[in-house]
């Protein structure tokens, strides 16, 4: 035993493998949490929409106790059998919580299950790649669609930094100085797996849903980078980590409370950064493919789409690399706006001396939550905005975006030189 | 050990640039060959990051292959694939462009070998050998820090952190603490001060060339 | 004039710039999400509802008692008050069918049954119900009133083979139906 641990604290002692330990265990974490994520937009979108249309949405797909049959006899109660198993009187608190949960029938899931279950629909379903397409790039196309996103999400902070006898864990896979450009940089080249779908498909429609897709990110992708351009000025840093760590110590950019957020400067800068923020936001949107600008996959016009010609896994890796370019959008939208893991209100910095993992924690939780929030959001303006036309697409992109975000630069910047 | 592992990194991601711009030439789908320089920009930008130059291979990244090649593939989309993989090389025309080619490569080659430190680093197979000594548990202290870099600071000419904060202004104390290479303050810096006029001008011959592509592009109405 | 000119609204400044009708649309989305979430959703009473949203949970709660007179749920065979059997295998509901779901086998009338007159009967009359559409066409053109639309709306199966009705299955479901039709009574 002794030797083990001796073993270990040698192995952790060199900087090489600490760093690679640590950089792993991050980057599995954050790849489980992205493709969790997935996952669960898929189910918010599900019963957010119903509840917009007045409808229950996807509630069923509960984990029936019938399968327990084998517990007891082939009665119809399965509770009661499970129970009978087990020994456990029928009138306990053990069968009373468990009525209350409503066991009787099955477990109840709220139709979380749902999601879960059509993966699984999908991935036992016919593969069809027809006889005409480019076959190479027909299969690569969604693998490059998948991709980005979860590489793009290497930089984004998901708490603060842990200080550990071995070294200091900074929670962030990487901590790069140029954040918010890596994932610019990765998430544009999602575009290629869009543009070569609709190319290999080598049928009309879809071609033209993938030229659509490489117009229009390439378009929103200059208003999008010009449109932190003030954000960054403030910051004075492109190192997420810092951006976060300066929003918690002097108030998130929407929420100056605390901190220096209370100056004059700061307050006067808020007309450049809410502009900043509704030009983010929706380039977010339309870098998501998400539907006022899913033009790519306008069905009324399109067919489907880039993805007419996919079918099974194929097909459902688009909308898992969609739903993924969802979350890292939120996420840098939530880091770069709402403070990524800051609590607020000098809590980090109290939890923090308190004890360095409980705030760690803390700040993931806080993290989830606001993240949470953001997906709700672009659920929510999915379900009340129809489809923008192509030609207006176009027209907000280059035409008014693209020319407010100039212009808010200039803003920010004379207000950063006049007002002290 | 941070530069030997660079090291490694950088001779696997030249090779695989090098064979991927070999790749553009070789192919005969137009798409293919896009697809081939698409990945030779991100090894490109994968060797800049091995550098320690992050805001550059970033830019590599954004703006070739994010947004120029994506307007390659885009007209390469609209061209008849099938005509174009038919199209016969002449022999003379393969020679002009072979004698082009090679000029360029020994003028690359010249300058290259001229830069301080190109010709004295050590063979790959022995970084490799090392960086594996290096991942041995404790193998780090056993070593004084000076030894375990000293070899490699002669192949890739190391960015030097506290040097850079001195030029952007920083007194002695606070850049002696900086850790990270500030590449991007440092390039702000250069083009907006020492280059800012031939910046200027090139912004203007690009804005000329937009504005010239416009007047081209559009269509003239009769009434 | 053969057409009529549409108004377009003018914009004023306010919707052009788009936020402030995008924050009312979207303060209408929610005020749905949150009244369906509350279970008080507009029109719950009509569909008497008891899930969230205007929504009827289907299997524990039925359409049944509130589906409409002209309802069209599954295709029957219907007998007449007297027993008879109304088909005369006409076969005018097989040609009509535009799903071609029905197949009928004419055969001959059971000698001494005193419908002689009438020539044919049904030796098979079969309705597949993957094909059919519930369209009400086959009722429609039946001469003899001897095919009606039933309120049933619930097929599930679990083989193709279950889909195809026949004749007396179709005969069990449509029961018998008030009325005589006495183009065949030749007292009459």
């Amino acid at each position: 035993m002794n030797t083990i641990i001796q073993w270990c604290d040698s192995v952790l002692s060199n900087e090489i493998w600490f760093y690679l330990l640590t950089t792993v265990i991050k980057l599995v974490l954050i790849f489980a949490v992205i493709l969790a994520f997935v996952v669960l937009s898929v189910w918010i979108e599900r019963r957010v929409a119903g509840w917009i249309q007045d409808r229950p949405g996807p509630n069923r797909a509960g984990i029936p106790l019938f399968l327990l049959k084998r517990f007891g006899s082939k009665e119809k109660q399965p509770l009661k059998n499970v129970l009978h198993f087990f020994g456990i009187p029928e009138n306990s608190w053990i069968a009373n919580l468990c009525k209350w949960l409503r066991l009787e029938g099955e477990i109840p899931t709220f139709g979380l299950m749902q999601p879960c279950l059509d993966g699984g629909k999908l991935f036992l379903k016919q593969e069809l790649t027809p006889s005409y397409v480019r076959k190479v790039y027909f299969t690569i196309a969604p693998m490059l669609v998948l991709g980005p996103p979860m590489v793009a999400a290497a930089v984004i902070p998901f708490a603060s930094t842990v200080s550990t006898c071995y070294g200091e864990i900074s929670m962030c896979v990487a901590n790069l100085g140029i954040g918010p450009l890596w994932i610019f940089a990765i998430s544009g080249l999602s575009v290629y797996g869009l543009s070569l779908a609709g190319w290999s498909s080598n049928s009309k429609y879809p071609f033209l849903g993938g030229l659509r897709a490489s117009a229009q990110l390439i378009s929103y992708e200059v208003a999008m980078g010009l449109s932190v351009i003030p954000l960054l000025m403030m910051f004075g840093t492109l190192n997420l980590q810092d951006i976060v760590q300066y929003q918690a110590d002097n108030g998130w950019t929407l929420l100056p409370f605390w901190g220096e957020g209370l100056t004059l400067q700061r307050w006067a800068l808020y007309a450049p950064i809410a502009i900043s923020f509704i030009i983010f936001v929706t380039c977010v949107f339309a870098e998501a493919n998400r539907t006022p600008f899913d033009m790519a996959e306008c069905e009324t016009d399109l067919v489907g789409g880039y993805h007419t010609e996919y079918s099974s896994m194929k097909f459902a890796s688009f909308f898992m690399g969609e739903y993924a370019a969802m979350v890292v959008g939120s996420a840098l939208v939530v880091t770069l706006f709402f403070g990524g893991w800051s609590i607020g209100f000098g809590a980090d910095a109290a939890l923090a001396a308190w004890c360095d993992w409980v705030a760690v924690l803390c700040q993931f939780l806080m993290f989830l939550i606001k993240l949470v929030a953001f997906i709700f959001f672009f659920v929510w303006v999915r379900w009340t905005l129809p489809r923008f036309r192509w030609d207006q697409v176009m027209k907000l992109g280059w035409l008014v975006f693209l020319e407010v975000a100039i212009a808010n630069i200039f803003l920010a910047a004379a207000i950063m030189y006049f007002i002290k | 050990m941070e530069s030997a592992i660079s090291s490694i990194l950088f001779y696997v991601f030249a090779a695989a640039a090098v064979l991927c711009a070999f790749g553009v030439v070789a192919f005969r789908n137009p798409v293919s060959s896009a697809m081939n320089m698409a990945l030779c920009f991100g090894f490109t930008a994968a060797v800049y990051f091995g550098m320690g130059a992050q805001f550059l291979g970033i830019v590599q990244l954004i703006v070739y292959a994010g947004a120029i090649l994506v307007l390659f593939l885009f007209i390469i989309m609209m061209l008849d694939v099938k005509a174009e993989e038919h199209v016969r090389k002449s022999f003379p025309m393969a020679c002009i462009g072979v004698i082009i080619a090679g000029i360029f490569a020994g003028f690359v080659t010249k300058v290259a070998i001229s830069l301080p430190g190109a010709t004295d680093g050590p063979c790959p197979a022995l970084v490799l050998c090392d960086t594996i000594g290096d991942l041995a548990p404790g193998a780090i202290e056993e070593k004084p820090a000076e030894e375990t870099l000293a070899p490699y600071g002669a192949a890739m000419p190391k960015l030097n952190p506290a040097a850079a904060a001195m030029t952007l202004g920083a007194d002695e104390a606070t850049a002696a603490k900086a850790t990270a290479f500030p590449d991007t303050k440092l390039m702000g810096q250069a083009l907006f001060t020492k280059y800012n006029i031939p910046f200027v001008i090139l912004s203007f011959a690009l804005l000329a060339g937009t504005v010239g592509a416009v007047a081209l592009g559009r269509k003239i109405r009769k009434d | 004039m053969s057409y009529v000119p549409i108004k377009r609204p003018k914009f004023s400044l306010l919707d052009k710039i788009y936020v402030v009708e995008l924050v009312k649309g979207l303060i209408i989305t929610f005020k749905h999400l949150a009244l369906s979430l509350m279970g008080k959703s507009r029109s719950k009473k009509d569909f008497n509802g008891k899930g969230v949203g205007a929504c009827m949970p289907f299997p524990e709660q039925r359409w049944d008692s509130r589906l409409p007179e002209y309802y069209r749920g599954a295709p029957t065979l219907v007998r007449g008050e007297d027993g008879r059997e109304r088909c005369v295998s006409c076969q005018l509901c097989e040609f009509i069918c535009p799903a071609r779901a029905i197949k009928v086998t004419p055969g001959a009338v059971a000698e001494g049954s005193g419908l002689e007159k009438q020539e044919k009967a049904p030796a098979e009359f079969e309705i597949d119900m993957l094909r059919c559409i519930y369209c009400g066409m086959c009722q429609e053109v039946c001469p003899e009133q001897a095919i009606f639309l039933s309120k049933e709306y619930l097929i599930t199966l679990t083989d193709r083979k279950q889909a195809i009705r026949n004749k007396a299955t179709l005969y069990k479901l449509g029961g018998t139906r008030k009325g005589l039709v006495n183009k065949w009574n030749q007292y009459k």
